[in-house]
């Protein structure tokens, strides 16, 4: 064995001692998982917001009926207010499950 | 929830691979630890979104370099590896107390941090990962023939800088 080879040799022994099954500390994956759920996103804001648009829509809507004397009674308001009232729910409802995903 | 077990088989499957090539980059314990988790916190956001155009393997140590590299640029100008270290330190101390003596255990940690990044790099993640030139090559996300090249280079580097230390 020449002298170069001896030193790698032990190089190789070196670096085998100090590297070797080097692994994450104890603790790694809880501290990554606290980490995880702290940087959840919390749906609260997305209903409380969900829930503040339908009351702008029903105040909207209730003034319609209020302003316009003849829509009292007939079909047609109520068609109108679910229209707009649906899509709110239905975005709403597709936010909160992107975030929950 | 699916992609809350998914998640933890990640987690389960790949926490010390991905600790071991932050901490060949940035050669600091603290510091790969600290990136290490901030990397399984990018793949929890981004996993729902992956949809296997590459490898598993391939797509976690991608966000491992990347996150590397922006730990890197931030401590900019510090030491690449940290005097903290134990090796290190020891191997400092001896430094200042003179040449070492044959019966002493060589230095090679130490002799490791002064070769130049992408040789230490690779030095170190071949002895943590059982001298294995695919799984360095596939960690640092290099050609296997470029892996081979750096190692042989840094290991003639290694023998030379021991044998002058020596004599």
């Amino acid at each position: 064995m020449t002298d170069e080879e001896q030193t790698l040799r032990i190089i190789d022994e070196e670096l085998d001692r100090a590297l070797g099954g080097l692994s994450a500390p104890p603790g790694f994956a809880a501290a990554v998982r606290q980490r995880v759920a702290a940087s959840r996103v919390s749906p609260l804001p997305e209903i409380l917001d969900s829930i503040g648009w339908a009351a702008i829509l029903a105040i909207v809507f209730a003034l319609l009926l209020w302003l316009l004397p003849m829509a009292r009674g007939a079909w047609w308001p109520v068609a109108a207010g679910s229209l707009l009232i649906a899509p709110a729910l239905f975005y709403g409802w597709r936010s909160i499950r992107a975030i929950t995903e | 929830m699916a992609s809350d077990q998914q998640f933890e088989a990640v987690l389960s499957a790949y926490q010390h691979k991905v600790f071991r090539l932050c901490y060949a980059l940035l050669g600091d314990r603290a510091a790969a630890e600290e990136t290490a988790q901030d990397v399984f916190v990018r793949i929890w956001k981004a996993l729902p979104g992956y949809r296997g155009e590459s490898s598993l393997s391939t797509w976690i140590y991608a966000i491992a370099r990347n996150a590397c590299l922006t730990a890197m640029k931030r401590r900019a100008g510090r030491l690449a590896i940290s005097l903290e270290e134990p090796g290190v330190r020891v191997a400092a101390e001896r430094r200042a107390s003179g040449p070492a003596t044959p019966d002493r255990r060589p230095d090679v940690l130490r002799l490791v941090a002064e070769l130049p990044e992408n040789y230490r790099q690779v030095v170190l993640l071949y002895h943590m990962e059982e001298r294995s030139y695919e799984e360095v090559a596939a960690m640092l996300g290099l050609p296997l023939g470029t892996v081979k090249t750096w190692l042989h280079r840094a290991r003639k580097q290694l023998a030379a800088a021991m044998v002058e230390e020596r004599s």
